[in-house]
């Protein structure tokens, strides 16, 4: 049986040890954690922008709002990414280290949810203090009830992920150009006032990714009609959560005589 | 009431998929964990067994390769999980089936003590406690700071072991995992896991260091085919293991299309001139090649090769004129011998047995003329597994806490001495020849 705190205090001393080893990787260190979406947002909007033949000047709102969708994009993508391979990943430790490994995925998920966390506290952090919002207050409260979502949604996924990758390989393969294409197509450069196309609408309503980011703006009250509190995402996680982990913990009994 | 340091096995069945199409199969077993009728075919690697393990016992597990001792290691350990059966482990359970897994390359050893201790079930505040006695164990003060992927494998399996002996626990089990680390470390292992044995901890390991063996273990399970063949004393156990093995080399058909009806025989001689299936590493032994031919067959190239059975690599050459170490440079000598009809013999005297402690097939090759370098073997003829020699250290070495006995290769003492037999004459021919001196024959 899985005593909850000290698994809780096993992720979070093992994420926080991945998380200070991150700085190690480059010269940069944890500078690319707010310089990486950054990048990504600048160079995403400036593609779609000339693909859409917009000339004129982004406004900073936008720019906002595109480097907070695609905090919140990239992440889910590089969990689902990262633990596509994790249990082979893992080989050697799961099948010659005596510890719960269904922590593993969770592990994963929390060093990039460090990272996210980082990022995020300075884009909202921009968000309120360049774009004007009425009520900042509930925003704030709308906020941090969605980044406990999200780490859940997140956690659920990667248990389920970690598995789909093991059953179907090819799945590392088919997914990063899916996922690029969906995110070109996603809520994040395309608002919802914009005429679009029905396939497009139909993709971005059955793409769970692109659901996440329209909970995440209307959180953020990116189409400024005021916070909206994120309870459809908080169901849908709390329901993934309690499925994945009884799947999890099913499988991945059985994981290690496969690997 | 269970007691902590006990370990029930019951009725233990481990199948594991069996592959052909790897990526198809493995999709269909974690199907089949849902949807049974959908699993692939599967192998047997344990087949019901049951036994039990009280606490302070030393339990060694010994088999072939594939017996399934590391499945078992792995279900005691909570790694797998049995097909079928039960197993109870009582206590905390501290398993080292690999050294060195877990640790992450880019972090410090220091760093990697820490993240490896989470792993292994410590708590932090535990873990920073223990650190200083870890590395003092390890003997890896000046490095512990450093990346590990500076780090040699043999610091590697030190920093391993250390903070594997430093966990608590009531069982501890080892996977082959002292065969790694230069002798004194190696030492150092049997000293720590003596005081683990004396504090009245459970060990259970698998090895194939018989030294290891007979050091450490109180007894000894044989696992044969997925089956328990022996459970109990050590010299036993060893001996079931022994005749295990004999199965295994059995010797092929002596025939050969090429040289007909020759038999080939090797014959090991202790110190008191009796054959012997056993030698002790340093004993004097002699070793007895004999070719019967019932026709001439001209000059041979002939060659007597060790191979280690367990691990399946070659070992030593034995040459006519000389035995050569693979890696070591040999005294260059005309290793052809003529064969005539009848016998020939080739007598090996070595004042010291040099291979190292395991169990050894000897194998006899005949080929054309040549030499050593230019050695072709497919040209001739091999006649494997005509002998079998189990090598031990005696206990005067066991005493000892040396775990390798280097005898330098110039002290090998080699000796010919060979009959030729043409129809109605006999004629002995005798050469004798020490290593690096000077060769005498006499007709």
């Amino acid at each position: 049986m899985i005593n909850p705190s000290k698994m809780a205090r096993l992720v979070l001393n093992l994420a926080w040890l991945e998380f200070k080893a991150q700085r190690k990787d480059t010269f940069l260190g944890w500078g690319w954690i707010v310089l990486w979406p950054a990048l990504q947002a600048g160079g995403l909007l400036l593609v779609v922008g000339i693909l859409r033949g917009e000339t004129g000047v982004i406004s900073l709102r936008t720019m906002l709002a595109t480097y907070l969708g695609v905090l919140v994009w990239s992440t889910a993508v590089g969990v689902i990414m990262g633990n596509l391979g994790i249990l082979q990943t893992h080989r050697e430790m799961i099948v010659h280290i005596r510890f719960p490994f269904i922590v593993l995925p969770v592990i994963d998920v929390t060093v990039k949810y460090l990272v996210f966390l980082t990022q995020l506290l300075i884009g909202v952090g921009l968000w309120l203090f360049l774009v004007p919002h009425a009520t900042w207050g509930l925003m704030l409260v709308d906020v941090m009830v969605f980044v406990v979502i999200f780490y859940l949604a997140l956690i659920a996924t990667a248990w389920i992920v970690s598995l789909l990758g093991l059953a179907a390989p090819d799945l590392s393969f088919v997914l990063p150009p899916l996922f690029l294409f969906l995110l070109t197509l996603s809520p994040i450069f395309h608002s919802g006032q914009e005429a679009l196309s029905p396939f497009v609408r139909y993709l971005n309503n059955v793409s769970p990714l692109s659901f996440v980011i329209n909970s995440w703006y209307a959180a953020i009250d990116v189409h400024g009609i005021g916070s909206q509190f994120p309870w459809v995402l908080l169901i849908a996680a709390v329901i993934a959560l309690a499925g994945a982990y009884k799947l999890a913990m099913a499988m991945y009994r059985e994981v290690a005589k496969v690997l | 009431m269970s007691i902590p340091g006990t370990i029930d096995v019951k009725d233990l069945v481990v199948e594991y998929p069996l592959y052909q199409h790897v990526i198809w199969d493995r999709f269909r077993a974690l199907i089949g964990i849902v949807f049974p009728s959908c699993r692939p075919p599967v192998r047997r690697v344990l087949n019901r067994i049951s036994f039990s393990i009280q606490p302070g016992e030393t339990v060694a597990l010994i088999g072939r390769n594939g017996a399934g001792k590391t499945s078992l290691l792995k279900v005691i350990s909570g790694l797998l999980s049995p097909t079928a059966g039960n197993v109870q482990v009582n206590g905390q359970l501290m398993a080292l089936l690999a050294m060195g897994i877990g640790f992450r390359p880019a972090f410090t050893g220091r760093e990697n003590l820490v993240y490896c201790g989470l792993l292994l079930g410590l708590e932090k505040q535990q873990i920073l406690e223990l650190i200083p006695g870890i590395i003092q164990f390890s003997e890896l003060e000046t490095s512990i700071d450093q990346p590990f992927f500076t780090y040699s494998s043999g610091m590697k399996a030190r920093l391993a072991f250390a903070l594997a002996a430093a966990v608590p626990a009531n069982i501890v089990i080892l996977d082959e995992t002292l065969a790694v680390g230069d002798s004194k470390f190696v030492t150092k292992c049997y000293r720590r896991l003596r005081e683990i044995e004396k504090s009245g901890k459970t060990i259970v390991m698998v090895s194939h260091q018989l030294g290891e063996i007979a050091r450490l273990a109180s007894r000894v399970v044989v696992l044969d085919g997925g089956e328990i063949v022996h459970d109990g004393n050590v010299l036993d156990g060893l001996r079931v293991y022994d005749g295990i093995l004999a199965d295994a080399v059995a010797g092929e058909d002596s025939r050969s299309g090429r040289y007909g009806l020759l038999h080939v025989a090797v014959n090991v001689y202790n110190d008191r001139g009796e054959e012997a299936t056993h030698v002790r590493v340093g004993q004097p032994v002699k070793v007895e090649l004999t070719i019967r031919s019932p026709g001439d067959i001209g000059h041979q190239f002939v060659v007597l090769r060790l191979t280690d059975i367990e691990r399946g690599h070659l070992c030593s050459y034995l040459m006519p004129s000389r035995w050569e170490v693979l890696g070591q440079q040999g005294v260059v000598g005309d290793d052809n011998i003529f064969m005539g009809a009848g016998e020939t013999r080739v007598i090996w005297a070595i004042p010291h047995w040099v291979a190292g402690e395991g169990f050894y097939s000897i194998d006899v090759y005949l080929g054309p003329p040549t030499d050593i370098a230019t050695l072709d073997l497919s040209q001739g003829h091999f006649w494997t597994g005509v002998s079998r020699l189990a090598v031990r250290y005696d206990n005067e070495w066991l005493r000892g806490s040396s775990t390798a006995v280097e005898v330098p290769i110039s002290e090998v003492r080699v000796s010919r001495d060979y009959i030729v037999s043409d129809v109605g004459v006999g004629k002995l021919r005798e050469v004798e020849q020490v290593a690096g001196g000077q060769s005498r024959a006499t007709d």
